[in-house]
């Protein structure tokens, strides 16, 4: 097995300054870094990711990408001409008795400040990109990758240069199905990466790689031997041609992998972008704003409608008013007021405010004497106006009062109704704009989900793109493919002729490669049958005595099938798997890759109790370490990890404690348990 | 040391070989084989290197002068 032990940090994202972890050799094979959220437990993985394969996880450009890696401390406290440093070492060690060996990776990048801190007035000094040069390496990259090898305590020269070195220990593909990161862990739901996993990860790439050198060493041989110079000549332009596109069909199908893997990466963040907006926030956006359109018609109805009851209102209550107060000094107020009005003296609001607030007065005066008895409000006068009951005064007042009050009664009353109205219309009109108001707030929180929404739809039309390209690139590929067997056929016909030992070693390796198709068939196949099985067991394991899970099946298609017994007896083919689920049958298939791919390294799990229940938790943090072979590095928080920490003390080499001091400054702490 | 150990390498040509016995592949062709897919995953050959290396192993696995 081979065993990461030391890890060294400089100015990396929230680890500034120098930091080095010293996790050690020991048989006891998990290392735990514990942390809460936002102590660094990603970017310690991000760091080692991006040291094997300078890959990290983002939606920014290159440039900013690279200098968003650099720690922000180190960055502000740049001088002019400064260079500051952001480097990750990996050193890894072989974990056998007999044999010694050591590797370290590097991979750093520089930068330089050139422009003093652009301080804006009142907000705080964010760093610019633009205020730093990128130290270049030769060859004109700005990262520089390295290694370094022992064996004992010597030094030794690499076998060939350094990225091959790393695709030896560590090839690209270890980063998408070892390195687990979070929930974006090996999905039982997507048989098209566990094909790929499978077939990539269990040699199936080395039959490849021998069947082409075969066809290349076969021309070679057809080459030499063909004795008719003109014939040579045609086939040397067959042979020529044939390696051209030999040549050009294996950059196209890394093309189209690569393509393949874009998209899948792209589909990867697309879902994230989902997750993130959540469809139930963009329908909240959508419903707000519909809400929104809706409130905003109604009070257009209703200021309408408001303006409208006004306007009656005020022409009645005008007339009202006259009947009212039928005086001089009355009339002669509305005439002025009205010319006032039309002179724009006055604004008309003023007008209609001020009369329907003598409108008010008056009517809550006649309501009151339409509310009582009328012999009540003759009392009432009489009093005030200490008259006597039958005199002729009284009498001449009563009979007034009465006129005055058959003549306006109706109109008050319906003067009334129309006023609640007005004032039912106001109300309902505040509560729209107190309404309107939360809206507004609300959705300006959700302002960022335009921002979302819009990565997202520039996502979508790449992936649109990449897909055409993709189906370009396949008929591509198809028609490169009848090509090279055709003119196959034609060199083979030139493998006829020439020494009887060209001729049978034509022969032999054509039938050799046809039977390395019929064996690499058969490879992947039992591959898959034994990692079906040995997955089969470890999820059992996993989920020990929880549930009666009969086996885990990998049909033909890599379609993941739990089949699962009832309490009934009866089985139960489970094809949907929650998060927790997904997670478990993750580490079950990586492990079992592991075993059948010959993989040493490291297995690296982000967070993985966090998703599952406590009873769950504890049952495959407790089985985990016996169930999975080799160095298994898990980050968790410390709050899912704190019940189980002592049960599996017998396995844990290290627990390594990062604790954020500040703002993106993280503390390393090495204890053993 | 290396990704692929020697238990492996061993561990899977026994896996090929029992397949290669399964399919009824001659014999001159089943070792050519295993020893090319031993050369392949314990020092893979890359551009240009591969013609001797492969020629070598065809001629004696395949009993051929070439």
């Amino acid at each position: 097995m081979v065993n990461l032990v030391r890890i060294e940090l400089e100015n990396f994202k929230c680890f500034f300054g120098k930091k080095d972890v010293d996790i050690g050799l020991s048989n006891k094979n998990l290392v735990i870094f514990e942390g809460d959220t936002g102590a660094g437990k990603s970017s310690l993985l991000e760091a080692i990711n991006w040291c094997l394969f300078g890959k990290y996880p983002s939606f920014e450009t290159e440039k900013v990408r690279d200098f968003n890696l650099f720690s922000d401390q180190s960055i502000v406290d740049a001088d002019i001409g400064e260079v500051v440093t952001c480097k990750v070492t990996l050193t890894f060690e072989k974990k056998d008795e007999l044999e010694n060996e050591r590797i370290s990776f590097s991979r750093e990048m520089q930068v330089k400040r050139i422009k003093k801190p652009s301080l804006k007035k009142g907000t705080s000094y964010s760093p610019e990109v633009d205020e730093f040069f990128f130290v270049t390496q030769p060859g004109g990259v700005i990262q520089k990758f390295s290694a370094i090898k022992w064996e004992g305590y010597q030094q030794m020269p690499l076998e060939s240069n350094v990225i091959l070195t790393r695709e030896k220990y560590f090839p690209q593909i270890v980063s998408d199905y070892y390195m687990i990161y979070g929930e974006k862990f090996i999905d039982p739901r997507d048989p098209e990466k566990i094909r790929l996993a499978t077939e990539r990860n269990c040699f199936g790439e080395i039959f490849d790689k021998i069947k082409d050198n075969l066809t290349l060493v076969k021309h070679e041989i057809i080459k030499n031997n063909a004795k008719k110079s003109n014939k040579r000549e045609k086939l040397n332009e067959l042979i020529k041609d044939q390696s051209s596109d030999i040549q050009t069909q294996k950059v196209k199908k890394e093309n189209m992998e690569l393509f393949k893997k874009q998209r899948t990466e792209m589909e990867k963040i697309i879902s994230e972008i989902d997750k993130e907006m959540g469809k139930a926030e963009g329908n909240r956006a959508n419903k707000l704003n519909s809400e929104r359109e809706k409130n905003l018609l109604r009070i257009k109805e209703l200021n309408k409608e408001l303006k409208e009851k006004e306007k009656e209102i005020f022409g009645d209550g005008f007339k009202l008013l006259i009947k009212l107060y039928a005086e001089e000094p009355m009339k002669e107020l509305f005439t002025e007021l009205s010319k006032k009005v039309k002179e724009g003296e006055i604004p008309p609001k003023i007008k209609t405010e001020f009369i329907n607030s003598l409108l008010k007065e008056k009517i809550c005066i006649c309501q009151r004497k339409l509310g009582k008895k009328e012999s009540d409000i003759l009392k009432e006068i009489r009093d005030e106006n200490e008259l006597a009951d039958n005199s002729e005064e009284f009498l001449e007042m009563k009979y007034e009062i009465n006129s005055e009050l058959e003549d306006i009664a109706p109109s008050i009353e319906e003067h009334i109704n129309k006023l609640s109205l007005i004032e039912k219309i106001r109300n309902e009109r505040v509560e729209l704009d107190e309404r309107l108001k939360i809206i507004s707030e609300e959705l300006s929180g959700l302002k960022d989900m335009e921002k979302l929404e819009k990565e997202r739809k520039i996502l979508d039309s790449n992936k649109n793109r990449l897909d055409a390209d993709i189906i370009i690139l396949g008929r591509e590929l198809e028609d490169l493919s009848k090509n090279i067997k055709n003119r196959d056929k034609e060199i083979n016909k030139f493998g006829e002729i020439g020494s009887d030992e060209s001729v049978k070693a034509n022969v032999f390796i054509t039938g050799l490669s046809n039977n390395i198709e019929k064996i690499k068939k058969e490879v992947i196949e039992s591959t898959r049958k034994d990692i079906e099985s040995y997955a089969s067991e470890i999820y059992k394991d996993l989920f020990k005595s929880s549930t009666k899970i009969k086996k885990v099946e990998l049909d033909e298609d890599y379609n993941v099938k739990v089949i699962i017994i009832q309490k009934d007896g009866k089985e139960y083919l489970k094809t949907k798997f929650s998060t927790g689920e997904s997670l478990v049958f993750a580490i079950s298939f990586l492990t079992a890759l592991r075993k059948y791919s010959g993989y040493q390294g490291p297995i690296f799990l982000d967070s993985p109790y966090s998703v599952l229940d406590p009873i769950h938790r504890k049952r495959i943090a407790l089985n985990l370490p016996e169930s999975v072979p080799g160095q298994l590095i898990i980050l968790t928080r410390a709050d899912t990890f704190e019940d189980i920490k002592l049960k599996i003390k017998p396995y844990i080499n290290k627990v390594i404690t990062l604790e954020k001091e500040r703002e993106w400054h993280t503390k390393i702490s090495t204890s053993k348990i | 040391m290396g990704i692929i150990n020697k238990n492996r390498v061993e561990g899977f040509k026994e896996r090929v070989k029992k397949i290669a016995n399964d399919l009824k592949l001659p014999e001159d062709q089943k070792k050519c084989l295993l020893e090319l897919l031993e050369i392949e995953m314990k020092h893979p050959t890359f551009e240009n290197d591969f013609v001797n290396r492969y020629l070598s192993i065809i001629s004696a696995e395949g009993g051929l002068d070439i």
